[in-house]
């Protein structure tokens, strides 16, 4: 037997579902790939609009090579396993939509969509999205509900929602808490049994290991967070939060490189993990979020970070593995303290004192201008730039004229004169490495928002800065930030409340609102997110439940399934306490009532119509009224549907009671 | 009873039998389709099935998929959204057999017809509480209609089935069954009633003439008014109480109502033994004929069948009792 057409109903609730499940995928997916699947849906939903027939063979066949095309090329690289399919999958779901036009069609794509649902949250994750994305899982239940009533009968949930108090009931009586319960029990794996997550599964946007104009423009726009750290002891101010990443050494007159000794190769001078901070310094707790590379975000002078990573001869700390998942470590730094050169100090100073030959003269003219001004001093020329820079007519914005020519320090440093981190960071250490001390970039972030609700710092994307260190001998790498110099009050705020202070966007109840999603979302990611074997066994311990013996995990299962029957039952006997009573029969009742009154009793067995002939012999003055009740009655319980059926009977009930009593007078 | 066609096809059928037999003896709920039962016939727990259906197994392998994924890459916000359909298909079992659950057959009405014609059912199928049944499937002789009752009301499905000869005819067990909410799961249930429905005898096609008048004069003749007995009849609910008559209602105990018609005049004889040169069924068949045409012209009849002499009379009750006659003659008594 074939499947039953899709009703335009069943199929626009299909649609529906299938839409708001691919709106979730965009936010991975490239924006042309995406483009082009919603495009064809709109097609598709306004010709089943005008007519409902699948889309012929010579439409339908270009349509798929074009769009699996399309696939190869976004996700052609072999290293995407799970891209690529997923990408595969939405694809064909697509186009299975297009001629979907009976029921298993609908149930398939809505089946795929579930699946779907869950396969998002291979390349996205947070509390946000996990919130939308129960609005694709209802609808697709909703789309089950309609496209599973049979042809003439309708599914009831969506067009009942004003009065689904009782399902609703079940819902969350029920349902969410068996979820819940599942979710904490189900025994998880230590280790994958098969294949691992992409490890660049999705573009993740971060401090990148160069710096090229632009880089860091897109970053600071964009808010997503990074990493979320708590300081348990003591806060160190705004201006001293420096967080370590990528440090740059190689120019070629544009972008900023890193070198070999970032890499993991250069052994020498490395410190390996894991380390304790001595006792006077500051211990903090950090919540990485994934950034698939090697970098742990720290303050200087890391003097205690995690196991399975190592401190390089650069002061950056890198993880063995790339962070691909949310990843917690506990570090210690020791505040305002310079990097100490514990290897290669002839090629750390070599590398640091390399320029391109033969660009920015006016840059190099000056910084030997200095050198003649005030000596070989590393820390007397470093204060000359930053009191040139203090001095001059430097700007600090987020929007600085762009450098185009070959001699962009020159530009920068004589015409422009604005510019923010990047520039500034970029034009000290040309000018220092000019007049001969050794001096290289960092990148990384200054600063974090505190949240007073979850009491963390929450440092975002937005809060990436650079600066400088000049090689000091004696003492190591030391910190200069010439953005300090010309935009005190960037240091002491975060980067996002800069901003928003620039543009003059100063929304307190916005930023509570921000807070508190935030602080949301940092609880969400551990107990949720990061919750595994390790946080199982913990929550199981407390429960009293020894999750190594499989006797006890059964019996806790066990328990739950008996739990949840038990409260199910119990939202079936709250329901069932609602069932209104049999209106007919009462007013029935009460008719009966009356004419026992009267003197004419009747059994159970008797039937109304018999009762009714009966009672009207009796009673001939009532005979009449007596009649239209039985009659009335039996219409209303017996006969065909009908709303006024009770109506007529409290009617002719009326009339009865009216009779009686003029007979009485 | 046809012969076996076949050693096989008769030891399967045998084994059906067999199969049969032992249900009904170890799981007599299950197969209540062998068991007539008096109506009001209210669903509950012990007569409501439920399998997953076809999708149902789809659904979960998908899941499974789903699950295994999740664990496997140990990705909490997948598993979750694994977690949440199995949930709701859980859940989704319960409301399916809640579906129909405390559903009542209430009534069948049927029409009788005559051999031949289709008979009308229909089903009046009534819930008591306040949900309303959404996407109830009823099957008969294999036609589906598929219905929704709303809330605390009476919801009539009406199939016509053939009927083929004259006599008692109990309609086949219906099957109601219902895939609702998510055709996860299959709730099915077999209703059985002891209704049963008159089967009138064919009429004959082509007319023979009526058997002679014996007498042409008119008997009787009264005022289409006037309250005799042969005029009145009992009481039916839904009568005008203005056509009560009363004095003759309080002299006979029974309720009666004035018939509008006047009593007819002539009358004839319809005699099974008088019909020569047609087997049983066809003498019925013209029998019945008679008695539809003399209805028809208003002529008073006597009707005669071996061990039976109704009337002569005229009206609907008399032809109600001849086509019952005619229709039950030498049939067994169920």
């Amino acid at each position: 037997m074939r499947s039953p057409v899709l009703s335009p109903r069943q199929f626009d609730w299909t649609l529906l579902a299938f839409t708001t499940t691919l709106a979730a995928h965009l936010l991975w997916l490239p924006i042309w790939f995406g483009a082009t699947l919603t495009a064809i849906l709109i097609a598709r939903w306004l010709q089943r609009r005008a007519y409902a027939r699948a889309w012929p063979g010579w439409i339908k066949f270009p349509v798929l090579i074009v769009v699996l095309i399309l696939v190869v090329i976004a996700f052609g690289n072999a290293a995407l396993r799970q891209a690529g399919p997923t990408a595969a999958l939405l694809s064909l779901a697509t186009l299975k939509l297009i001629e979907s036009e009976r029921r298993r069609d609908g149930l398939l794509v809505l089946t795929v969509s579930l699946f779907l649902v869950s396969v998002l949250f291979l390349f996205v994750d947070g509390i946000g999205i996990t919130l939308y994305m129960l609005v694709p899982t209802l609808l697709i239940f909703f789309a089950l509900n309609e496209v599973n009533a049979p042809p003439g009968t309708r599914g009831g949930l969506s067009s009942e929602l004003g009065s689904l108090g009782r399902e609703l009931l079940m819902l969350v009586a029920v349902v969410l808490p068996l979820t819940a319960f599942l979710f904490a029990s189900l025994p998880r794996l230590t280790a994958p049994l098969w294949g691992s997550r992409d490890l660049q599964g999705q573009a993740r946007t971060g401090l990148s290991d160069e710096m090229a104009p632009g880089t860091m423009t897109e970053l600071l726009a964009d808010d997503t967070p990074v990493m979320r750290v708590t300081f348990p002891e003591r806060t160190p101010p705004n201006n001293a939060m420096y967080w370590r990443g990528p440090v740059l050494w190689r120019f070629d007159g544009v972008t900023w490189r890193t070198n070999s000794l970032s890499g993991p190769g250069q052994i020498e001078g490395r410190l390996r993990g894991p380390q304790t901070g001595a006792p006077g310094d500051l211990r903090y707790q950090v919540m990485l979020e994934p950034t698939d590379r090697h970098g742990l975000y720290t303050l200087d002078l890391a003097t205690g970070f995690p196991a399975q990573s190592s401190r390089t001869v650069e002061g950056a700390v890198l993880r063995d593995q790339p962070v691909s998942s949310l990843f917690p470590y506990e570090a210690w730094a020791a505040i305002n303290t310079p990097i100490p050169v514990l290897a290669l100090p002839n090629m750390q100073r070599r590398w640091g004192l390399e320029l391109p030959k033969g660009l920015n003269p006016r840059t190099a003219a000056l910084a030997q201008r200095w050198r003649a001004e005030v000596g070989d001093d590393p820390i007397a020329l470093a204060d000359r730039a930053m009191r040139h820079i203090r001095g001059e007519n430097f700007g600090y914005t987020m929007s600085p004229p762009p450098l185009v020519g070959a001699h962009r320090m020159d530009e920068f440093l004589f015409e422009t004169q604005l510019g923010f981190c990047e520039h500034y960071a970029a034009a000290f250490v040309v000018l220092m490495r000019s007049a001969g001390v050794p001096a290289r970039v960092v990148t990384g972030f200054l600063g974090g928002a505190f949240n007073p609700i979850g009491k963390y710092h929450l440092i975002r994307k937005s809060d990436a800065h650079a600066w400088a260190e000049i090689l000091v001998e004696g003492r190591g790498w030391t910190r200069y930030d010439p953005t300090a110099a010309i935009a005190p009050e960037r240091i002491d705020l975060s980067g996002r409340d800069f901003a928003s202070q620039a543009t003059g966007g100063n929304y307190v109840w916005l930023r509570g609102v921000r807070e508190r999603f935030d602080a949301a979302q940092a609880w969400w990611n551990e107990t949720i997110v990061r919750f595994d074997r390790f946080s199982q066994r913990a929550f199981f311990a407390k429960l009293g439940v020894d999750a190594d013996d499989w006797h006890d995990v059964a019996a806790w299962m066990g328990g739950g399934v008996l739990f949840f029957g038990l409260l199910t039952a119990g939202v079936l006997y709250l329901q069932r306490r609602r069932v209104p009573v049999d209106v007919p029969k009462q007013l029935y009742r009460s008719f009966l009532k009356s004419l026992a009154k009267r003197g004419i009793s009747s059994s159970a067995q008797e039937g109304a119509s018999d009762l009714g002939k009966r009672a009207a012999l009796a009673l001939p003055s009532l005979a009449q009224p007596i009649l239209a009740v039985v009659h009335a009655y039996q219409e209303a319980r017996y006969g065909p549907p009908a709303a006024d059926a009770i109506k007529r009977l409290q009617q002719a009930l009326d009339v009865f009671r009216k009779a009686v009593s003029v007979g009485r007078v | 009873m046809p012969p076996p066609t076949t050693p096989v096809k008769g030891l399967l059928s045998n084994w059906r039998e067999r199969a049969w037999q032992m249900l009904d003896r170890r799981l007599p709920n299950l197969t209540r389709r062998h068991r007539n039962e008096r109506l009001p016939i209210t669903l509950n727990q012990r007569r409501v099935y439920i399998v997953p259906s076809a999708y149902g197994l789809f659904f979960a392998l998908m899941m499974l998929a789903v699950l295994g994924g999740a664990l496997n890459y140990n990705n909490n916000g997948a598993l979750i959204f694994g977690l949440l359909p199995v949930s709701l298909a859980a859940v989704s079992m319960l409301q399916t057999f809640r579906n129909l659950d405390r559903l009542s057959l209430v009534q069948i009405s049927a029409d009788s017809v005559h051999a031949g014609d289709p008979v009308p059912l229909s089903f009046h199928l009534h819930t008591e509480d306040q949900r309303t049944r959404f996407a109830v499937t009823l099957s008969l002789g294999g036609e589906q209609r598929h219905v929704e009752i709303a809330a605390g009301s009476t919801t009539l499905v009406e199939f016509a089935q053939p009927s083929t000869a004259r006599g008692w005819y109990s309609p086949e067990p219906v099957r109601i069954s219902t895939r609702w909410p998510f055709g996860l799961f299959y709730a099915w249930s077999f209703l059985h009633s002891d209704v049963r429905v008159l089967i009138y005898p064919r009429p004959e096609a082509t007319a023979a003439p009526l058997p002679n008048l014996p007498d042409g004069g008119r008997v009787g003749g009264t005022d289409p008014g006037d309250e005799d007995l042969r005029s009145l009849r009992e009481y039916q609910m839904g009568d005008p109480t203005r056509l009560v008559a009363w004095k003759a209602s309080a002299r006979t105990g029974d309720l009666l109502v004035r018939q509008l018609e006047a009593p007819q005049a002539r009358e004839t004889v319809f005699d099974l033994q008088q019909i020569r040169g047609l087997n049983q069924e066809q003498a019925l068949s013209r029998l019945t004929r008679w008695v539809l045409e003399a209805e028809r012209s208003g002529l008073r009849y006597r009707l005669l069948l071996p061990g039976l002499n109704l009337g002569p009379d005229l009206g609907p009750a008399h032809r109600l009792r001849a086509l019952k006659a005619l229709a039950l003659h030498a049939l067994p008594s169920p």
